[in-house]
């Protein structure tokens, strides 16, 4: 008989999704979401309870294996068309790495970048983060995310357009999504 | 592998598999998250979303229980209230399918207890805590639809943030009634950005919008669309610099303002009552804060 992981069913797919609706709503604000993971890294979580065969998903440096390929169920896509791409911090992304930044029409299919993080919560590098959901500003640390990820974040900046950060590490997860502005950095390594 | 068993595995992908919680599928499910997730990330934009069929029929709060069934896990406590009542039909019955669908969750009429408040036309007279998720049932989600039909044309309007014809309406009704008539489902600027249908809240209600603590969904199920705001985040309503946005003052004929004849509460939403003598009687619309208040008063 299949044995699935927790991390597959409702129950933890529901509380990995509160997780995620209190991290988004107030960006830089950062979740423990351990409890819920069995074990596995919180990117995985984010996946499995927003990705299905409803919608499409690149991964930019080959962290998913074949058995979560199969499990999350997603359709494979060009990093130019997915809705989710999912990402190593630590790696610089390509020059010419385009996501979806969605239309004025249409800004809801602007991508969603997850990335994968040393650290989230803590760390060397920090964003001081405004904006909707955010009480004057909010400083978000971590560690390990290639300088050239806010760069990118830039690029596709636009609002509405624009794409939207979920930061994971081992167990937790911050948000950063297309509203939030980002003011600036204080001294540390990983930071802009 | 047998091809049963290939089946077998396939189906299993992602599907939740092993327990059912919130009547709704996991794919449902899933794509309600994604759309809540976006709307949050793009406050005040509609997000579309395929909305399902749900045991009740649509206007009565399909879109509102859809994400509330997509929200709520176990250790929540939930309150439904319909027009500030806990106990009037439409919040019975959806109270009642919830709780029958979702074991563990419990119920509760004190706002401050609850963790999701699902309403239909309300926002609790108590302030909202930063651990709370309003939940809206949404009959029109869109301000423009009174002076656009094309959904085409009003899209491109949100784009463009072309709101004057909006702001004409209320600029027509200064003309014809010297004030700005809108009852309720007031059009207000989120982030600076989009313009709401708050759903129908009367004009009271709209200061409790803005930076609130709590994160407010909305959920229009027969026109298949979500949007949110977040917490902390600026909710104006449309009004201009020399007529500024008005809410009800329930003035008496001296002048003074009306108290609830049921706890004495002056600084509530009040529903006006007609008498079988032809008085009238004015009483808090929100039956929790009439009772704690008439607690308080008792005390």
């Amino acid at each position: 008989m299949l044995k699935l992981e927790s991390l597959w069913g409702e129950a933890s797919q529901s509380r990995l999704h509160r997780s995620l609706i209190a991290a988004i709503a107030r960006p830089g604000e950062v979740v423990d979401s351990v409890s819920w993971l069995g074990g596995r890294r919180a990117w995985l979580g984010v996946l499995a309870t927003l990705a299905d065969g409803g919608t499409t998903l690149h991964d930019l440096h080959g962290l998913i294996d074949e058995r979560d390929w199969a499990m999350l169920g997603a359709n494979r896509a060009g990093w130019g068309d997915a809705a989710f791409v999912l990402a190593d911090a630590a790696r610089a992304p390509a020059d010419d790495l385009r996501l979806d930044r969605g239309s004025l029409i249409r800004p809801e299919t602007g991508a969603t970048l997850v990335l994968d993080c040393a650290q989230v919560g803590s760390g060397t590098g920090s964003e001081i983060l405004r904006g909707p959901g955010v009480d004057g500003q909010r400083i978000l640390r971590f560690d390990g995310i290639d300088p050239l990820w806010w760069r990118l974040r830039e690029a596709h900046a636009g609002f509405p357009q624009g794409i939207d950060l979920v930061l994971c590490d081992a167990r937790r997860i911050a948000c950063i999504p297309r509203s939030t502005v980002l003011g600036g950095t204080t001294a540390g390594g990983g930071g802009r | 592998m047998t091809a049963a068993s290939t089946s077998s595995t396939v189906s299993a992908a992602n599907t939740g598999a092993g327990d059912h919680f919130g009547f709704l599928d996991a794919f449902a499910k899933r794509e309600l998250r994604r759309a809540s997730f976006k709307a949050l990330c793009i406050p005040g934009y509609q997000v579309p979303y395929a909305s399902r069929e749900m045991p009740i029929a649509r206007g009565f709060g399909t879109g509102g229980l859809q994400l509330s069934l997509s929200l709520l896990t176990p250790e929540d406590t939930l309150k439904v209230i319909d027009q500030g009542a806990d106990d009037s039909v439409n919040a019975v019955n959806l109270r009642r399918f919830i709780l029958a669908t979702c074991p563990g969750v419990a119920a509760t009429t004190r706002t401050t207890a609850a963790s999701v408040i699902q309403t239909r036309h309300r926002i609790p007279e108590t302030p909202l805590h930063a651990g709370q998720i309003m939940v809206y049932q949404v009959p029109f989600p869109d301000p423009l639809q009174i002076i656009e039909p094309s959904e085409a044309k009003r899209r491109r309007m949100h784009a463009e943030v072309d709101y004057a014809r909006l702001l004409v309406r209320l600029y027509e009704d200064l003309v014809r009634f010297r004030e700005v008539a809108i009852t309720n489902r007031y059009p207000a600027r989120v982030a600076g950005r989009y313009v709401i249908d708050p759903s129908p809240i009367p004009r009271w209600d709209l200061p409790k919008l803005n930076r609130s603590h709590a994160i407010h969904l909305f959920g229009a199920g027969r026109e298949k669309k979500i949007y949110a705001v977040p917490p902390m985040t600026t909710v104006e309503p449309l009004a201009f610099s020399d007529v500024p946005f008005q809410v009800e003052a329930f003035t008496d004929d001296e002048g003074g303002r009306h108290r609830c004849a049921r706890c004495g509460a002056g600084d509530s939403y009040l529903d006006e009552i007609v008498l079988p003598d032809g008085g009238r009687r004015w009483q808090c619309n929100d039956q929790d804060h009439c009772d704690s208040h008439r607690e308080e008063s008792l005390r």
